[in-house]
Formats: structure tokens, C-alpha cells, sequence
């Protein structure tokens, strides 16, 4: 083949073109220790990273899913634990004052106001908060789980005479828990009446405008508005024990692996009302009955109610149990999620990454090489016939 | 029979044809970096009555190589377009793997599972949100690049049009010089032909750069030259190519030229190599594609999402509330209709019922149309009377016509599809916008009711995406980016081995008509011996004469 100027010309620029090319890649590689830069350096390599990369996210959000799970189950199984403590303390007064040798009326007395104590403390733990949010009250979390004790006041129909300007619980261990009524007998005389009893609790009290009025663990103002209460006016209060639920009985759940999904919460009235179990107990109950039956010495109630108590705390240990097997079941998950984690990266890494060594050698290989196309593209260029004639 | 004068006159015949032979041998030496020349000979021929003469200037080509050469130039020009262009696409699809829209969209699924563990909480809400708002914007940013790229490709498919204009105005215009010269049977007489051969011959590689031609030697000296089965050349005859915009082609345009019975034909699809080619596959097959793809992505995304969301209901107890928007009909009548309807308008009526399919009404005659779904290939409906004004309801989207600038005539097309532009203009609804408080992430409104969060997560980690549901988002996506990156790493090596077959073939030409500088030089030492010795025969012959002369001057 007859070879040109041009065509040695034209080989030339071609070939340095491609060493400076290949030059390029290797210093490239070299500098981001990554055997592919762009997907179509390595389409198929790419695909699989890319999968592999959108695994592992998944899998970051799982772990965050699971550890929000285990605080959940920790603030959890911490109140169970706590709720069991109180109704262990319960059971011991209970014992105490049913037996008929050493309980007195002051025993009774003292017990009973610390049987109130430690309902109040049980309604508290059920409306145990975690990260601003009731874990007991199912999914209505900005609402507390278990209601207080309460009282409420109907005025008499009557407008323009006194009006209820203040009422609270002002001591709970103190609340009977029965029904009352302030019935005036004068303009400025009332009696205190238990109308669930039927006793008189105070007789010919004197009415002042915006003075307190206490009685039974509980107080209320009343002031003219503007007229002064008449006789026959009749104020009536209901009093509500502690323990009425006011969440729902939904179990939130996360996904903690693909399509596996895990509760986060058990609804307060299935441990505290064993609501949707046969043979379930309500604590609460319970405690008000206590309170009921140590006012009256009731010794077969406290029997009764010494068993209603054991059987509570199981319902109790029950719910413990089975916020023990989800922390099992989420430590489980946790481990095997950051396994294949840990897999799926050592894969994408593997499909990704320079071997630096390897890499070094290629890039001085490429120098040398366009050193070397260089060198001999110098000797090509410089002789011609024109050089020898004289 | 030889005489003296007979002597001289072939010693005067050897100088000139030595001189011609010496002029074209300089004229090879001037133009050996000229592109496009051909070398020359000077053809010495022995004359029956004694001495030389140059029979003819030669120019060395090969025209079958010169047919390889330009094939290989259109191979290279459309694997290198391809090239540099589907890099710039896979550039604006992401091409790293750890950021980007893929990236978003996970992103996005994730921060929905965030919210599934506190729903209520404003923190986890504004997270979503902002999260949502970014793949909004990724999906409008790959949008607009896209866009970008396609606008950039069609402005130089119109520029490359325009310079395949030019170009076969100037082949013309020579192919005409060399008729009128009398075709290559008269180069001997013209030598200047040569010069014009080697202009057409140059024209003609360039052109085969843009565009795949094949060009046919007529006996007269003209050249008929051919692209894609049209004429493009016919003598001093250039048929002009055009542009037009069609809008279903997303306003860019189609190259088009007219066939022997005058109708327009487009080239878009049968241009296979190159520049052009190239372009026009960059820009109506891979940038098309992947907007198509991103758009089609979004809509499924936007519509199953809402559907999901509007079941759910917002801290504030309202349901049937959107979470994203941007869907909306796209109705494009085609470029090449010959009758005068128009779009009124195109809306979403009910979007359950949307598939993303393409679909056409296709009129049949002035008063009736089909509607057939492009996708999937059935007939939708056939036979349906046209009232222009009138609603066409074709799978959850409503269409209405005008006779804008005339009736339909039979055999136009107008185009209709629910995806179209979606990845621009999707973004969160005003009501998700306004607060927080709207996003539907439970059954009810209670404050930890995470019901439709986890379905609402359900949805980027089921196969949601086709019909029937086949593929996650996500995966689509990235099936779409390595459908381009393969095109790419393809187009790479195509363009490697058709530089490396283009070089090949350059120096078979440039071996039967490349100036060798060694060889040219060895001429000039031929010649001028040639010419010494032609010269100093003349010398002798005068000493012969005068000799003579003397002899018969003095006898």
C-alpha cells in the first residue's frame, strides 16, 4: 500500500489521541478510586449498584423504624413494671385490713387514704407520655388515656341567682366518690346532703358570695349572679371516679422489614380494663371498690377483692410478656437487617471500587505508553527525501 | 526517416512534455495538505510519428472507495453525535449513584415511614412535605433539562438542514459546470475539470458527514445523488429539505422533503446515519424517551398517591383531599394534517380512570373519527360521529375540537395523552401547601392514627408503576437511566470502531490519490534529468546544424 504523508500524518494524531485517552481514564480512576464514574462506563455493574444502593436506604429506614419500636416498648414495659409495683402494694393493705385481728377504723382510715394514693399514682403511669405523646391511649395519643377523678355541678334551673363560679377535686384520697346535693333552706343557709348515702354531711352552713364551700375531698365557690340563692335552690354534684378510658383500642404499627409490619403500643384499656379478653379485670374498678369496701369494713368485698387484685396483676405481667416478645422479635430483626445492610454494601462496594494498587500500575503503564508514542511520532516526523538531496 | 529539423523537434517535444510533466508534479507538491485533492499525472504518450506528448493530466481516484469513505463518514458522524449527546442525557437523568431523582424518590418513600412512627408530630409532617417539595423540583429540573437538550438537538437539526442546503446547491451548481464542459469523457481537453472533480468530490464527503447519501455517476459527468430513497440531487437540480414544526413531536421539527409526486415526506425516521441521523435519534428516540419515561413516572406517581391520599384524613378531620398536583391533558394535532381542526381544550375529568397511554382520533372523513389507543394497539371506539364543540370522553380525560381553520379532512390525526409535561409542572397541592395539618396520614383524625401513612409508604415499595402494576417507581426510574447509559457505552465503542474504519478507509484513499512527498521529489529529479537530457540534445543538435551550415558556407 502506497503510504502519504497525510495517511503518516493522520495514524499519528489518531494514536496520540487515543494514548492521551486512555491516559485520561486512568488518572481518572486513580483519582476517585472508583472503577466506574458514570453509569455507562459500566451499564451493567451500574444496575446492580444502583439496586443494591436503594436496598440499603430501605433498610436505614427499618433500623430507624425499629429503634423507634424498642423506645416505645422500653417506656412501655418501664410503666407495666411500675403499675405492678402499686397493685403489689394494693394487695398488701388489702390483706392487712382483712384480717379481721388487726385492722381498726383508724387502720382502715389510713389504709384507705393510701389506697387513694396509689390510684391516683396507677392513673398517672397509665398516662405515661413518650416524646409528647400518651403510649396508652391507642391511636387518640394527644388525649391522656385514663380520665382523673372528677366531680361536675348542675346549678337549679333557675337563672339570675347564684352561680358556680369554682369547683375541683381538691383532695382525692378524700373523695367518697358518692353523689351530692347543696340544698339552701334560707337566703343564706344551705345543708350538704350525701344523696347516694342519704347522710347529711353539714347542716345550716352559712352562705357567703365567692366563700369556698369544701366537703368529701372536693370544693366549690358559689357567687351571686347578681341575685343570692333562695330557698329550695338545689345545686346537685356527680362525682366520677378515676379510670374512665378515653383513647380508642388501635394498635399503631410500623414496618420494620419489607411487608412485616409490628405494633408499637398496646391500648390502655385492654391492659388496665382487659377490654376483648374473657375473664378480663378492670383495675380501676377495682380501686374504687377497695376504697368503697375499707369506708365500710365490707371484709367479704375485700376478700373478693383480694383475688380480683391477683388476677389484675396478671393481666398486667400478660402485657409485659408480650412487650418482651416484641422486643425479641425487634432485636431479631435489627440484627438480621444490619447483616444484609452490611452484605449489601460490601457488594456495591465491591462492584464499585478501584483496586488502588491495580489502578496505580494501569496509569503508569499509560504514561509510559504516550511517552513512548510520543517519542517515536518525533523520529517519524523529522526525516524526508528532501533532508538527503544537496 | 530522420531528419536534423526532425531531431530538434523531438528534443523541443521532450522539453515541453518534460515541463508539463514538471508543472504537474509542482501543482501536486503545492496542494499536498490541500483536503479533498486529488494527485495528478501527466499521462506521456509516445507519438506514431516521433517524440512525446502529454496525452492528458490524470487525476488518481478511486470512486469505490470514495462510495466506502463516505459511508464510513456517515457512520462516524451519526456514533459520535450519538456519543457526546447521550452523555449530555445521561447527565441530566443523574449519573452518579448515590444523588439525584432516585435518590429523592427514596427519599421521599422514606420520610413517609418517618411519619408513620409519629403522625401527628409537626416535625415528621413538615419533613414529608419538604421531602415531597424536593422531588417536585427534581422531577421539574429534569424536566426543564431535558427540555433543554431537545431544544438545543432540534436547533441543530434545523442548522444541519440548513447547511445540507447549501452544500447540494454548490454539488449542483458544479455538477452543471461539468455537463456544460462535456461530462468527464472531455477531462482531457479541460483539465480544469479536475480541480471541479475534486471541489464535488470534497462537497460531497462533507455532506456524507451529515447525512447518509448515495451518490451515482451519470454518463454526462453529473452526479445523481440519493439520501434515504429520495432524490436529493438530479443534475444542476438541488431538492431543497425543510423544516416544520410539529407539535406532537413537542414543537420541534421535521425534516422534511417532497417525492416525486410533490407530497412531503418526512425524514425523521428514515435517516439512519450521520450527523443527522444521530440527531434526530438522540432527539426523538433517547431525550424523548426519558422525558417521556419522567413524565409518565410523575403522572403514575401524582394520580395513585392522590387516589391513596383522598381516602385518608388530615389532622383537621377533612378527607378526599389532594397531596400532589400537576396532571393534566395534552391534545396535539399532527404536523402533517391537510384538514383545519383545532383543540378547544383537553382536561382530566376523572383521574381513576387515567391509564397514560397514547391515544389518536383519527378522522376517517370530514364528519367521522376513530379513537385508537397507540400503546397497547386496540380501537378504542370507531364510527363516532364529529360535532365540532362537541366533548370526546376517552379514559378519563375529555377533549373538545374546533374547526379552528376548517373541517377535519380524512386522515388527520390529533393526539391525546395524560402525561405529557407532567415531571414540569408537578408540585404539592395548595391545601398541603397552606399546612401540615392537611397531609392525610391516618383513617381518621386521631392524633396517632397512621393507617394511611404505611399505605401511602406501601406505595413506593409495591410494583406500583404500569399497566398492570409491574415495577416500583424507583425501579422504572433506573431502568430508564441504564437504558440510555447502555445506548451510551454502545454509542461509545460505534464511535471508537467507526473512527478506527473511517481512518482505514482514508488511507486506501489517500494510497491511490495522496501526494507522497518522497515520490513527488523523485519526480522533480525525473523530470529534470528528462529535461537536461532534452535540452542538451537540442544543444547538440544546433552544434550538428551549425556544423553543416558551416561546412556549407565555406564548400
Amino acid at each position: 500500500m502506497r503510504v502519504t504523508q497525510n495517511t503518516l500524518f493522520n495514524a499519528l494524531r489518531n494514536q496520540l489521541q487515543t494514548n492521551a485517552q486512555r491516559l485520561m481514564q486512568a488518572q481518572e480512576t486513580v483519582a476517585t478510586e472508583k472503577s466506574f464514574n458514570s453509569l455507562s462506563d459500566n451499564p451493567m455493574a451500574a444496575g446492580q449498584v444502583l439496586n443494591l444502593n436503594a436496598s440499603s436506604a430501605q433498610i436505614t429506614q427499618y433500623l430507624s423504624n425499629i429503634d423507634r419500636a424498642n423506645s416505645l416498648a422500653g417506656a412501655q414495659d418501664s410503666a407495666l413494671s411500675q403499675v405492678n409495683d402499686l397493685i403489689g402494694s394494693a394487695k398488701s393493705l388489702l390483706l392487712a385490713e382483712s384480717n379481721e385481728a388487726t385492722s381498726t377504723s383508724a387502720t382502715r382510715e389510713a389504709s384507705r387514704l393510701q389506697i387513694a394514693n396509689l390510684t391516683s399514682q396507677m392513673t398517672q403511669v397509665a398516662n405515661t407520655q413518650f416524646d409528647g405523646r400518651y403510649i396508652f391511649s391507642g391511636f387518640a395519643t394527644d388525649t391522656p388515656a385514663f380520665s382523673d377523678s372528677a366531680l361536675t355541678v348542675t346549678p337549679p334551673a333557675i337563672a339570675g341567682r347564684a352561680a358556680v363560679s369554682a369547683q375541683q377535686v381538691s383532695d382525692a384520697t378524700q373523695m367518697t366518690y358518692d353523689d351530692y346535693q347543696i340544698q339552701f333552706t334560707a337566703a343564706g343557709q344551705f345543708n350538704i346532703i350525701d344523696t347516694t348515702s342519704g347522710s347529711t354531711v353539714a347542716a345550716g352552713q352559712s352562705y357567703t358570695s365567692g366563700t369556698p364551700i369544701s366537703f368529701g375531698g372536693l370544693t366549690l365557690t358559689l357567687t351571686n349572679s347578681p341575685g343570692a340563692p333562695q330557698a329550695g335552690d338545689t345545686f346537685t354534684i356527680t362525682t366520677t371516679a378515676p379510670g374512665t378510658y378515653q383513647g380508642d383500642g388501635n394498635v399503631q404499627e410500623v414496618e420494620i422489614q419489607p411487608g412485616m409490619r409490628t405494633a408499637l403500643n398496646i391500648p390502655g384499656n385492654s391492659v388496665f380494663q382487659g377490654a376483648g379478653a374473657s375473664g378480663g379485670v378492670d383495675l380501676f374498678s377495682i380501686m374504687t371498690q377497695i376504697n368503697t369496701a375499707m369506708r365500710s369494713n365490707d371484709r367479704t368485698a375485700m376478700g373478693n377483692l383480694l383475688d380480683q387484685l391477683d388476677a389484675a396483676q396478671t393481666q398486667v405481667s400478660n402485657a409485659r410478656a408480650t412487650v418482651g416478645g416484641r422486643v425479641n422479635l425487634l432485636s431479631a430483626a435489627k440484627d438480621r437487617q444490619t447483616d444484609l445492610q452490611t452484605n449489601l454494601t460490601t457488594m456495591s462496594s465491591n462492584l464499585q471500587d478501584a483496586d488502588v494498587a491495580d489502578a496505580m500500575t494501569k496509569l503508569s503503564q499509560q504514561q509510559n505508553l504516550y511517552e513512548a508514542s510520543l517519542a517515536a511520532a518525533s523520529k517519524i516526523v523529522q526525516p524526508s527525501l528532501l533532508d538527503f538531496l544537496k | 526517416m530522420s531528419s536534423l529539423f526532425s531531431i530538434l523537434n523531438t528534443g523541443r517535444q521532450g522539453i515541453l512534455a518534460q515541463q508539463v510533466a514538471l508543472s504537474v508534479t509542482s501543482n501536486n507538491i503545492a496542494n499536498v495538505n490541500t483536503p479533498g485533492y486529488s494527485k495528478e499525472t501527466a499521462d506521456l504518450e509516445s507519438l506514431v510519428t516521433g517524440g512525446v506528448s502529454v496525452a492528458s493530466v490524470q487525476r488518481l481516484n478511486d470512486d469505490f472507495l470514495s462510495g466506502r469513505l463516505r459511508n464510513a463518514n456517515a457512520e462516524y458522524g451519526a456514533s459520535s453525535t450519538l456519543a457526546t449527546n447521550l452523555q449530555s442525557i445521561e447527565s441530566a437523568l443523574g449519573d452518579s449513584t448515590d444523588t439525584g431523582l432516585s435518590t429523592d424518590l427514596g427519599n421521599f418513600f422514606s420520610a413517609l415511614q418517618d411519619l408513620s412512627q409519629q403522625p401527628a408530630d409537626s416535625a415528621n409532617r413538615e419533613s414529608l412535605r419538604s421531602s415531597a417539595q424536593q422531588l417536585s423540583t427534581s422531577f421539574a429540573s429534569l424536566s426543564s433539562q431535558l427540555g433543554a437538550i431537545r431544544g438545543q438537538l432540534d436547533d441543530q437539526v434545523v442548522q444541519s438542514v440548513n447547511q445540507v442546503n447549501t452544500l447540494t446547491s454548490q454539488i449542483a451548481a458544479l455538477n452543471g459546470q461539468i455537463t456544460n464542459l462535456g461530462g468527464t469523457a472531455a477531462q482531457a481537453q479541460h483539465p480544469e475539470m479536475n480541480q471541479m472533480l475534486d471541489s464535488r468530490a470534497l462537497l460531497l464527503d462533507q455532506l456524507s458527514q451529515i447525512v447518509p447519501v448515495k451518490a451515482v455517476a451519470n454518463p454526462n459527468g453529473s452526479m445523481t445523488v440519493f439520501v434515504a430513497g429520495q432524490v436529493l440531487i438530479d443534475g444542476a437540480r438541488q431538492q431543497k429539505l425543510s423544516t416544520v414544526v410539529s407539535q406532537a413531536n413537542g414543537g420541534c421539527h421535521e425534516v422534511v422533503t417532497q417525492d416525486c409526486a410533490g407530497n412531503n415526506v418526512s425524514l425523521d425516521s428514515t435517516l439512519s446515519s450521520g450527523t443527522l441521523g444521530g440527531l434526530l435519534q438522540a432527539r426523538d428516540t433517547y431525550a424523548k424517551d426519558a422525558q417521556d419515561q419522567a413524565d409518565r413516572i410523575s403522572a403514575q406517581l401524582i394520580q395513585k398517591f392522590n387516589i391513596q391520599h383522598r381516602a385518608g384524613t388530615g389532622l383537621d378531620g377533612v378527607s378526599g383531599r389532594d397531596f400532589f398536583s400537576g396532571l393534566s391533558a395534552q391534545a396535539m394535532p399532527a404536523w402533517n394534517n391537510k384538514g383545519g381542526v383545532s383543540v378547544g381544550s383537553a382536561t382530566i375529568t376523572d383521574d381513576t380512570q387515567l391509564t397514560f397511554d397514547d391515544y389518536e382520533v383519527r378522522f376517517t372523513s370530514a364528519g367521522q373519527f376513530n379513537v385508537v389507543d397507540t400503546t397497547s394497539g386496540n380501537t378504542v371506539s370507531s364510527n363516532n360521529a364529529y360535532v365540532p364543540g362537541g366533548s370526546i370522553d376517552i379514559a378519563g380525560m375529555r377533549l373538545v375540537l374546533n374547526n379552528g381553520s376548517g373541517a377535519p379532512a380524512a386522515g388527520d390525526v390529533i393526539a391525546i395523552n395524560s402525561y405529557a409535561g407532567t415531571a414540569g409542572r408537578m408540585d404539592l397541592s395548595a391545601a398541603v401547601k397552606a399546612s401540615t395539618g392537611a397531609i392525610a396520614a391516618g383513617q381518621t383524625s386521631a392524633a396517632g392514627d397512621n393507617t394511611n401513612a404505611l399505605k401511602l409508604a406501601d406505595l413506593g415499595r409495591l410494583a406500583t408503576m404500569g399497566q398492570p402494576p409491574s415495577q416500583t417507581f424507583q425501579a422504572t426510574f433506573d431502568a430508564a437511566r441504564l437504558l440510555v447509559s447502555t445506548a451510551s457505552q454502545n454509542a461509545q465503542s460505534r464511535e471508537t470502531d467507526s473512527q478506527t474504519t473511517q481512518s482505514q478507509i482514508q488511507a486506501l484513499a489517500d494510497s491511490v490519490s495522496g501526494v507522497s512527498v518522497d515520490e513527488e521529489t523523485t519526480n522533480i529529479l525525473q523530470f529534470q534529468r528528462g529535461f537536461q537530457a532534452s535540452s542538451q540534445l537540442i544543444s547538440v543538435t544546433d552544434q550538428l546544424m551549425q556544423s553543416l551550415l558551416t561546412m556549407m558556407t565555406n564548400g
